[in-house]
């Protein structure tokens, strides 16, 4: 058997690598079922990435929203943030359109209101 | 053009903070178009890792994969978002893993990509101890010279070929590093490594079969 030479691998692994550069780039390399396969194994790292950041929102308000708004349901929170917008036209709010917002960032906006409000008055 | 695939191998160096925003970039990149992407590129490898033999392991480049995903995500391998396209940081994570697994091997035995780094080889020699008193073992070893010898046979009169394959050999792998040795411009070194691949694609799938009978 002959010796696995330096610059035979290195040819081998450079022409190697330019074929797997083609191969990404073409539709035929997977099959169907290898390409639900790939999918699903990124879906499933995404899930992972995304239930992490869920959990520590999660824990970032826990810790910094008081546990009165905490408790707050949805439509509570947006009756409380619509009063203090009337009773404060000229404070300058980062978010208006709450009904794009989660619940979550509601509870955290109606937080920086309080605090806000709070500091002022 | 192959501008977008050329990436470094994955490198463990300076710590980049995985922070809110390094967790949003990663999230937002694992899209379905990667999965696809990086998919066909881990076959490819692992195909090319294989030697082109029948003991195909049909779950390699399944492993490749995941331990690429799964080593970013936990830092074992580090990916500035800053500085490359996802994308670019796995496939560059899995051409590591699969040159330093083609590095380590002189005789080819089945080695999954979850093979314990330290202990690859004694792993390897294991296996080599006991396949060798079942089945004969595909040689990778002799598989690649016989690819490496067919295609500079191929290659022979095509100067721009040979200099590329001249540049491979001296472990100059990156385009702009090959241009700027070779003095080519950019279009003829794309045409160049057309016309390369295409003569990569002519090397016979038994090849393996002829260049172990043309070496005993």
């Amino acid at each position: 058997m002959s010796q696995f030479n330096t610059k035979t691998l290195r040819i081998y692994e450079a022409i190697a690598y330019e074929s797997a550069v083609d191969a990404a780039d073409r539709d035929d390399t997977l099959t169907p079922d290898e390409l639900a396969e790939a999918r699903r194994l990124v879906a499933a790292t995404r899930a992972r990435v995304l239930a992490k950041q869920r959990d520590d929102r999660a824990t970032r308000q826990h810790h910094r929203v008081r546990p009165s708004i905490v408790a707050m349901v949805r439509a509570e929170l947006e009756a409380r943030l619509r009063w203090l917008f009337e009773a404060h036209p000229d404070a300058v709010f980062a978010h208006r359109d709450l009904t794009s917002m989660s619940d979550d960032d509601l509870r955290t906006a109606l937080e920086d209101a309080e605090a806000l409000v709070d500091r002022l008055s | 053009m192959q501008e977008g695939h050329e990436s470094k191998p994955a490198k463990r160096t300076k710590a980049v903070p995985r922070d809110a925003a390094w967790e949003a970039a990663y999230a937002a990149q694992l899209t379905d178009a990667l999965a696809a992407s990086v998919g066909a590129f881990a076959k490819k490898r692992a195909s090319w890792l294989e030697g082109k033999t029948r003991r195909r392991d049909a779950l390699l480049w399944r492993e490749l994969l995941q331990d690429a995903l799964e080593d970013t995500w936990t830092g074992e391998l580090t990916w500035d978002p800053k500085e490359a396209p996802l994308d670019l940081h796995l496939k560059g994570a899995i051409r590591s893993r699969t040159t330093a697994m083609m590095k380590h091997l002189k005789r080819f035995p089945r080695v999954g990509a979850n093979a314990p780094r330290g202990d690859l080889e004694r792993e390897i020699s294991d296996a080599l101890t006991l396949e060798r008193t079942n089945t004969p073992a595909p040689d990778l070893a002799a598989y690649a010279e016989g690819v490496v010898g067919t295609l500079t046979m191929l290659a022979a009169g095509d100067d721009e070929v040979e200099r590329i394959l001249e540049c491979f050999g001296n472990g100059l792998l990156d385009r702009r590093d090959i241009v700027r040795e070779t003095g080519m411009t950019t279009r003829t070194y794309h045409n160049a490594r057309r016309r390369l691949m295409g003569l990569v694609e002519r090397i016979p799938d038994n090849l393996r079969d002829e260049a172990i009978r043309a070496m005993a």
